[in-house]
Order: C-alpha cells, then structure tokens, then sequence
C-alpha cells in the first residue's frame, strides 16, 4: 500500500501539466501503483478566495473519492477564512494545505496559530508548503521565496494534537531542525523535495521512519521520483511501511 | 544500458575510490551501469592551473578504481587554455577519458574556449558544458543555452551536450532546438514532469541523455524523469544510455 501525502489536482498556472485532472490522475496512481493520494487544488494557490477552488476540487474528484483524499487550500490570512475552512471540512476534506510564502504570512504569525486551533477542533491534518517550485525558476514576474522553517517546531510544540506535514522541503532545511522533528512526533516532512545520494536512508538516520512519510508532488513532478528514491533505499519492513502509508493512515484514522 | 552522463565524486569519503563506491552502491539499486564523471574532490569553480591538474588527477585515480564503470571527462578551463590542451592530451589522446567538462570558469561564448573546442573536434569527444538560466541571476561566468548556441555555431564539427537543459529547459531546449550539435542531458533539477517529452518533442530523443548530477541530486530523482516520461520505449532506451554509448564511444 502507497500513500501520496502531497499532491495536487487542477490547473497550475505557469506551465501545461498532463495528468492534472482526476481520470488521468488516478490512471497515473494504477501505472505507478500508488493506492491513495491526498490532493489539493492547484487554484488555490494564487486565487485571493480559495473556496472556489476547494468547490471545483470536491466536486471533480467525487467519482474517486476511494482513491483521492481531498485537502483544501485554506489562507488563514484572508479575511473570514473560518467559513472556508468550515466548508472545506463539511465537504470532506480531511486535510489542509498551506501556503504561506504564497499568501504573505509566516509560521510565527497569529493567523497561523487560529488555523492550528481549528485544526486541533476539528481533527485535521495540516501540511505546509515550503515551496511550490526551483526558485530559480519561477516566473520573473512571481518570484516567491521559500517558507523560512524555523518556527514549525514551536508551531507543533503548541499543538500536539495536530499533524503537521512539511511539505517540498529539501535535505538542509530539515538537517536545520532535525532535533525538533526528532522530538515532536506529530511534525511529519515528506520527500518529493530530498536529493543527494541515498537520500532517504539517510533521513531515516537522521530522524527516524516514525517522522518521514511518502509524498511525491505529483502532477507537477513525476510520480516514479519518489517511487524510485525508496527503491534506492535499504530499509526495513517496517520503516518502509511506516513512510509508504503507517504514518499517513495513523492521522486519518484520528481524523 | 543505462548510463549517467554526468556525476560528480566529492563529499562522500576522503578519496576518489570511496566516492566511487559510495555512488556505485546506490547505482546498483537502480541498474544504472556506467557513470560518466568529471570535476575533483571538491567543486572548485575558478581552478587555478595547478588545481585542474589535481582535480583531474582525482578523476583519473577514480576511474583506475573501477574502469569498468567509471567513464572519465576532462576538466577544462577557458582560464588555462595552455593547461587544458595539455591534460587533453594526457587524459583523452592517450586515453583513458572519453570527452570534456567545461563548467563556469568563463561563459562559452567566449574566445578563450576555441581553442579548446578545436582540439576536442580533433580529438572527435563531446564536451558537456553547464548551462542554466535562473531567474534568480546567473552568475557572471555562468553560460546561458543562448551562449553555447554562439559557441556550437562557431564549431559546428563539435559535438556539445547543454548540461541541465538550460535549467529552465522549456526556454533552454527551444534556445538549442535548431543547432543539431547540441544535445542536452536532463539533470540538475527538481524531476518536473514534462520534462522529458518536451525534450523529445523538440530536439529529438537521440539528442537526450539521461544524467543525474549527482551528488548534488539523486540518481532516483533525475532517473524518475526518463523512466517517468510519456515516451515510447524505444526513445527511453536511447536517452538512457544509447546516445551516451554512442557520443562517448563506450
């Protein structure tokens, strides 16, 4: 069983992407053998009110609900985002994503910590995008920096009850604050982000099976990089199974 | 086959057959056969004279580690031309390495690497050259895809392989679409799908080379962009190794 915990559905707004609505998508999950991938609107990225982006996601993905597992794009630093945030949680969604660098705030901030105590409320998943995309490569007219990710420790730390997923984040980022995910077991990164050589094996040294969990930033990369870097991975049963889907199942259960 | 153009042997031990080894290990996980390497012990991006002599003396102590798997590429520098024609001569005339790395010494364009580029056409090797264009900035001395078009037509018996595709490959493999003796390899950036297929729409797949730079990147991460791709089976058996088979004389 393969869990994708960070993947999106729709229109990205910088580049033709194949495989971005759900038939193919899915068709996509059976060629790579991934069982169930949480997906969110690409929308929601740049659209000031997110809802309609949440609407199109639940909606599109409702022949596929076994397979899909919808996260809606919430910006808690938009005015009256409870109500988004409550109708993206009445439509299904068991997760949100986030995208501070995108929707101006920082972890530090107080719209940050009102979106966790919803969260906390109502039983959902939080993952938090560092980045979208190569910062070198962003449109000139859209550069973006990354998330700084400092604060995500003193964010889990507050809330213990909420997961929270590090998303597209790189190797040096989470070295920078490996001693907080190593002790705040509901601070989760995934690895569509990790490079370097036996990159996961070395994470898992690093901070243990129990922190890691599969993600693969699909469609906007492909699938098998994810696949590939556990292939080129040694490791045990149980902390492969732990960062294919064990971790992933654990927050939906709870939810 | 599966061979990857373009690896880098620094940063995993303290010598060029631990680096070796510890590539070869994760290799082997993923059946990728051969690496083509180049640069030293660590990435020195303005090489004095003597440091090219170390650097590529590094590569050379690597390939004598494993020369069954370990493919050799000169470093060049436009900043040494009278060095680089030397270990030219030492390292490809006389064998046993099959062909050029030119990285950022200079951008491409310029005259000093002439010179160079002539004695690689005698030689009949490829020359990888980095390219990239970064929204970010490039580094004065980095070449753009605009830059190594300038260079292949001033050389058009040589045969080039853009590095990364550009960086932005969209813009870098339509920059190069119309120069045939610049090929590109896919490596160095984030596995972004599409990649692959836009390559092959515009240049051709016997103009794609599968590499990783590693160990920068991941073998598995730039793998996932040819094994990943909508291709047929055939173009992904030439961009996985075929074309390096053939343009580095394997």
């Amino acid at each position: 069983m393969i869990i994708d915990c960070n993947a999106h559905l729709g229109h990205w707004p910088f580049r033709h992407l194949e495989n971005s609505q759900p038939d193919d998508f899915v068709a996509l999950m059976d060629r790579c053998g991934v069982t169930q991938a949480c997906v969110a609107p690409f929308q929601g990225l740049l659209y000031g009110d997110v809802r309609p982006a949440n609407d199109w996601l639940i909606e599109a993905i409702a022949p596929h609900r076994d397979r899909l597992i919808p996260h809606a794009a919430i910006n808690p630093n938009f005015p009256d985002w409870e109500r988004d945030f409550g109708e993206a949680v009445d439509g299904g969604c068991v997760g949100v994503r986030l995208y501070p660098n995108y929707h101006s705030y920082e972890l530090g901030d107080g719209c940050l910590t009102d979106l966790m105590a919803a969260a906390k409320e109502h039983s959902v998943t939080v993952s938090i995008h560092l980045r979208m995309y190569d910062e070198r490569l962003h449109h000139p007219r859209c550069m973006v920096p990354p998330v700084a990710v400092t604060e995500a420790g003193a964010v889990a730390l507050k809330f213990p009850e909420v997961s929270i997923v590090l998303c597209n984040i790189k190797t040096a980022e989470i070295m920078g604050i490996a001693e907080d995910i190593r002790s705040l077991p509901n601070l989760y990164v995934e690895i569509s982000n990790l490079e370097g050589t036996g990159g996961v094996e070395k994470l898992v040294a690093e901070i243990g099976a129990a922190s890691i969990v599969f993600g693969t930033h699909a469609p906007y990369q492909y699938m098998d990089a994810a696949l590939l870097k556990m292939k080129e991975a040694v490791l045990s049963e149980e902390d492969s199974a732990a960062i294919f889907y064990k971790n992933a199942q654990a927050w939906m259960t709870a939810a | 086959m599966i061979v990857d153009c373009h690896v880098h042997l620094h940063g995993n031990g303290e010598t060029p057959a631990a680096n070796v080894d510890f590539r070869l290990k994760y290799a082997d996980r993923l059946g990728i056969d051969l690496l083509v390497c180049s640069l030293g012990e660590s990435l020195r991006r303005q090489p004095t004279a003597q440091e090219l002599e170390l650097d590529n003396a590094w590569g050379m102590e690597a390939i004598k580690h494993c020369p069954q798997r370990i493919i050799g590429l000169v470093y060049a520098s436009p900043n040494h031309v009278d060095k680089s024609l030397q270990l030219m001569e030492r390292y490809i005339a006389n064998g046993p390495m099959k062909g050029l790395k030119m990285w950022v010494c200079r951008r491409c364009n310029d005259p000093n690497c002439d010179p160079i580029v002539e004695y690689a056409t005698e030689l009949d090797v490829p020359i990888q050259q980095h390219t990239w264009i970064k929204s970010t900035g490039n580094m004065p001395t980095e070449s753009t895809p605009a830059d190594l078009v300038e260079l292949a037509r001033r050389h058009p018996a040589a045969q080039f392989v853009m590095a990364h595709s550009g960086g932005n490959w969209e813009c870098g493999i339509r920059t190069v679409s119309h120069q045939p003796n610049i090929a590109v390899d896919v490596c160095g950036g984030d596995p972004e799908a599409g990649q692959t297929e836009y390559a092959v729409a515009f240049l051709g797949a016997q103009r794609v080379l599968y590499g990783s730079d590693a160990s920068g990147r991941s073998f598995a991460s730039q793998l996932a962009k040819v094994i990943g791709a909508e291709i047929p089976d055939s173009d992904r058996r030439m961009i996985l190794g075929d074309n390096a088979v053939r343009m580095f004389k394997l």
